[in-house]
């Protein structure tokens, strides 16, 4: 059993709620999702997912629709598998004849609860037939909460890998570590703009994960220092560390964000510290001209997310002058989260991790905020009241948010939908009297 | 493979069925569901005692695959849809097109409007069919009328879900309360709760003995099997219950039952729309439309209806049995739906009114469907060939009303009925062989032919795809249906047309006309501006050309629609023609045509 993994998904599991009422309605999307998109998008990949034939269809669909157009490898497990043990098998033999057909560089094998509770042996997979490396993802939703985490895994999990590749190669840098790596799925420039600002300082960005191509897999741990960029990468740090890569938290956005985490980046790369200083205080003051420019003046917004990046836009809203009334995630508080989440306290900003629906709709009852960043079903919620809202994975997630260019485009999107306020009342108003006092929508009926 | 041969003697009687002809048995006898529902009374305690080395094990499993059978079924059915191809099908499964039992379970109950439902199941079988895919299929932010007992790895290691199960049913029991609002609940089981073993049964009994149980029979049952039990067990169920002990007779014979339309079902919305004014046009009263727009405290009128309408073939036709009345499918195309609306009034006693509505109907609206055949773009019906996957229903009514009423060329058509029988891995090599000018499918097939790279139109007509179908102006079914699929096929003629006539791209052809180079799809047209000035058309059409390079430009020009075969020739022969003379050759060779086909879209 994946101990290491199920155990840091079970701190939640086991600590109830203050109410000591759990969540019936979940804040998460179906947590495998995340390994899928991580592994989809990888060239020379193909991805087999291993469940129940319900979990297979919906995730085949929603990754189809939001990860990439690949066809999915999809063992599901019969009634026979539950009382034999040859489930094992049976994966071997689906994986023999995908590289037989198909000769992939990679092939990732994802295991949901079924499996995993069934006994599904990923260890007894090969790790290589030919030249096609089984890399073993152990996604299920009652281990790895969120599907956030599961992106951690399908990273960690291919670094794990090729870290072994290296050292068995002896292509391991010995030491001699070098540039810098960035981990978490933001928008394709900001590494740009990251590399640029870093060049400053004689560092250079060596890869951004997740990437499309494999071979960028292999460069991260030859970084001196690996930046997660999104706080849930716990279990790639813990592989990059075995490399000596060093993790830098936090990310830069917003002024004060770009100022410490540069700051921190020269420590980490035992720089001198007057030239970072300034060069810190420079990317910083770019950042603020920015933040001048682009303002949010007491808007009062409600950030309510699940795909825990949610920390650095609720600190660039409030540095645009944005009142953040609220803050939710569903990922877990870690080292990852730290340096955010005191600033956001500091600041008596509201913050809760592992957060449940429930939560957010109390937190909407109680704010009666402006605007609505949040996941999909508060968002209707919102609508609902005529308030305007947007759904964070589509609108705020992996877009720009990183230094000087990652102002501007988020706080626009932001005024624009504000802009839309009466559009919003409108289309309430209208609809005033179809839901009933509680919001709670009649059946649906076909009328003629 | 290390194949485990040896097991399926052990296991195989019940999996026995006969899955080489299509449809595959689809009802599971009510007798057969109850005595399972009831065989796993394993609760609190029976948890416990099955974990073994942090595994644990379900016990009570009813029905057995042998692989062996399994692997032959698959490869027998692969062989009746590709033929010889088939029996070489690898034992690949891709992209499930069909849910289990669990999700069917969800989805025809939950659109029940007094119902209050509870899964059994992790947060992500919650949160896909709940919060996730309903977004993209029917709209909708969220099924509110679902909660979960969000299991985690404690339950499943440890204390067994039954705590939360009991906690869930009591607040929502609460909340309704608090509303004044009277709801049915009921607590349904999923593939990881089943998997524990975990079985709610007789704790309910105990607690809270209004509130019902269903085993969705996740890992044996396919989507429909789950949706066709769910439907049939709450009407059975009922009838056990003191709400549903009343004597029921027919109400008049002409009062009508829909039997099937629920969530998450491909165009429903427009179809069930189209039913019911077929209903109305032949002198029924529609009397009840189960479960969607259905009440658990109304079910009574199930039996209170003369006829039953099953909107599908893939599930509810159980439950139209049991109701022991006469039943009919909904029906497709022009010449399917005349039979239903005059069959439908024979056993109401309506005839004549059905044949007065049929009448009126032509002249209205089957109007259109008369003059698109007039005109000439129904000239290329016969020359379009169509690949449908999708549903049973809509395979053999969109087969009958295509192929059979309009005489388009169809080709492969698969009926989805259980997950992974089709073998998508086959469907996606014979799709990029085939060729086909429409196929009508899912989002899988809409990837196949993308991946391959072939210019076939895809026309959606099957989950899953995100697909929003709210709208009632989009039926399949019925005479609307007829119309407005004829309307959507001429236009995706058109649009083949469109894709293939010559297009010059703004600002690359400085001077003169570079059709070749300059068509949407194909590469940029890096070598065009290096390359000798190209010829004009004399050259081309006098240039030789190798017998081999002419017998291969044919083979691949039979390829292509005929609607496109003109332009596409022309293409293919210009481009053909260039590049051999930038390879200075003095004809046309094989190798020259294909080095070039990348670049034309056909």
């Amino acid at each position: 059993m994946p101990s290491e993994e199920l155990k840091s998904g079970r701190s939640i599991n086991l600590t109830p709620k203050e109410s000591s009422e759990c969540s019936m309605h979940s804040a998460t999307m179906c947590p495998a999702f995340g390994s899928l998109r991580v592994t989809m998008r990888i060239e020379g990949l193909v991805p087999v997912l291993v469940g129940a034939v319900g979990c297979l269809y919906g995730l085949d669909f929603v990754s189809h629709f939001y990860a990439s157009n690949k066809p999915i490898v999809s063992p599901s497990l019969t009634t026979r598998e539950l009382v034999e043990t040859d489930l094992t098998d049976k994966v071997i033999g689906i994986i023999k004849e995908v590289v037989e057909h198909e000769n992939p560089q990679m092939i990732a094998v994802m295991s949901l609860c079924t499996p995993e509770t069934s006994g599904l042996h990923l260890e007894l997979l090969p790790r290589k037939l030919g030249r096609t490396e089984i890399i073993p993802m152990r996604v299920p939703a009652y281990g790895v909460p969120t599907h956030a985490e599961a992106k951690d895994v399908a990273i960690s999990q291919i670094i794990k890998r090729v870290g072994e590749n290296m050292a068995a190669e002896g292509k391991t840098s010995d030491g001699q570590l070098d540039g810098l790596a960035v981990i978490g799925e933001v928008f394709p420039t900001d590494p740009v703009q990251l590399g640029v600002a870093v060049s400053r300082m004689g560092v250079r960005l060596r890869t951004a994960l997740p990437h499309k191509d494999i071979s960028a897999y292999y460069d991260a741990p030859k970084a001196k220092v690996a930046a997660m960029l999104h706080p849930f990468y716990d279990r790639t740090v813990k592989e990059l560390n075995s490399f000596g890569v060093q993790p830098l938290y936090s990310a830069p956005v917003g002024a004060e964000g770009t100022y410490s985490w540069l700051k921190n980046l020269g420590l980490l790369m035992q720089l001198p510290n007057p030239e970072i200083e300034a060069i810190a205080d420079e990317e910083a003051q770019k950042v603020a001209d920015e933040l001048d420019q682009n303002r949010l003046d007491g808007v009062k917004i409600m950030i309510a997310g699940y795909e825990g990046s949610e920390l650095l836009f609720a600190r660039l809203m409030h540095e645009a002058g944005a009142k953040v009334c609220y803050v939710s995630t569903s990922i877990k508080e870690g080292p990852g989260t730290k340096d955010d989440a005191a600033w956001l306290r500091r600041r008596n900003i509201p913050l809760l991790f592992r957060k449940r629906h429930e939560d957010d709709l109390e937190a909407l009852d109680e704010m009666a905020p402006d605007l609505v960043v949040g996941s999909s079903n508060i968002e209707a919620v919102a609508k609902r009241r005529g308030i305007p809202a947007v759904y964070y994975t589509n609108i705020v997630a992996g877009r720009p948010i990183l230094l000087a260019a990652g102002v501007r485009p988020l706080v626009d999107q932001m005024k624009l939908i504000l802009s839309q306020l009466n559009t919003y009342r409108n289309m309430r108003d209208f609809f005033a009297d179809v839901d009933d006092d509680d919001h709670v929508r009649e059946p649906l009926k076909v009328g003629i | 493979m290390p194949k485990s041969d040896t097991f399926s003697t052990d296991f195989d009687p019940l999996a026995d069925e006969d899955f080489g002809s299509l449809p595959p048995k689809l009802a599971t006898p009510s007798n057969q569901r109850s005595k399972r529902a009831s065989s796993g009374l394993d609760d609190e305690i029976g948890f416990e005692s099955s974990i073994q080395n942090g595994f644990t094990r379900r016990r009570n499993v009813a029905k057995l695959d042998g692989e062996t059978s399994e692997r032959e079924r698959i490869r027998r059915m692969a062989e009746n849809v590709f033929g010889e191809e088939g029996l070489k099908a690898p034992n690949i499964p891709l992209d499930t097109p069909v849910s289990n039992g669990y999700w069917g379970a969800v989805f025809a109950l939950t659109c029940i409007k007094d119902v209050e439902m509870i899964v059994d199941a992790p947060v992500g079988c919650y949160s896909l069919p709940a919060t996730a895919t309903i977004n993209y299929t029917d709209a909708l932010p969220e099924l509110e009328n679902l909660a979960s007992s969000n299991i985690t790895e404690i339950e499943v290691t440890l204390d067994g879900t039954t705590r939360k199960v009991l906690d869930a049913v009591r607040r929502i029991k609460a909340r309704e309360a608090a509303k004044g609002h009277k709801k049915q609940l009921i607590v349904v089981s999923s593939q990881e709760s089943e998997l524990i073993g975990a079985d709610h049964v007789r704790s309910l009994q105990h607690k809270h003995p209004d509130a019902l149980y269903f085993t969705s029979h996740a890992f044996e049952e396919d989507e429909w099997q789950g949706r066709d039990a769910a439907l049939l067990w709450l009407y059975q169920e009922r009838k056990k219950r003191p709400e549903g002990q009343k004597e029921v007779s027919v109400k008049s014979p002409t009062t009508i039952n829909i039997i099937g339309p629920s969530y998450s079902c491909f165009n429903s919305y427009a179809d069930l729309h189209e039913l019911k004014r077929l209903v109305r046009g032949a002198g029924g009263e529609l009397h009840f439309v189960f479960p969607f727009e259905a009440a658990y405290a109304d079910m009574d009128r199930l039996d209170e209806s003369a006829v039953n309408v099953v909107m599908y073939r893939e599930f509810g036709e159980t439950l139209a049995k049991e109701l022991g009345k006469p039943y009919l499918f909904a029906p497709f195309g022009m010449q399917g739906t005349t039979k239903f609306i005059l069959e439908l009034g024979r056993l109401m006693g309506t005839e004549e009114q059905a044949k007065a509505f049929v009448k009126k109907e032509k002249k209205e609206t089957l109007l259109p469907l008369w003059d698109i055949w007039l005109g000439a773009p129904q000239d290329f019906y016969s020359t379009c060939k169509v690949a449908i996957i999708a549903n049973e229903s809509y395979a053999q009514g969109l087969k009958q009303f295509l192929g059979e009423e309009l005489g388009l060329a169809v080709g492969t058509v698969i009926s989805r009925q259980r997950s992974n029988d089709t073998n998508n891995y086959m469907l996606r090599n014979h799709l990029a062989k085939e060729r086909p000018t429409f196929v009508m499918g899912s989002m899988n097939e809409r990837i196949y032919i993308a991946e391959a790279n072939i210019p076939a139109k895809f026309l959606p007509a099957s989950l899953p795809i995100p697909l929003i179908t709210r709208s009632v102006g989009t039926p399949y079914m019925g005479y609307r249906g007829a119309v407005y699929l004829m309307q959507t096929i001429t236009n995706a003629l058109f649009d083949v047309l469109f894709d293939v006539l010559p297009r010059e791209r703004r600002g690359t052809a400085a001077g003169r006309s570079e059709s070749v180079a300059s068509q949407a799809g194909g590469p940029p047209a890096a070598t065009t501006p290096t390359a000798k000035p190209s010829a004009d058309l004399d050259e081309v059409s006098g240039f030789p050309w190798s017998a081999d390079a002419k017998a291969v430009f044919d083979q691949l020009i039979e390829k292509v629609p005929w609607v496109a075969r003109i332009s596409a020739s022309d293409k293919l022969r210009n481009a053909a023609v260039r590049e051999t003379r930038s390879n200075n050759l003095s004809e046309v060779t094989p190798q020259m045509v294909l080095k070039v086909l990348p670049q034309i879209m056909m």
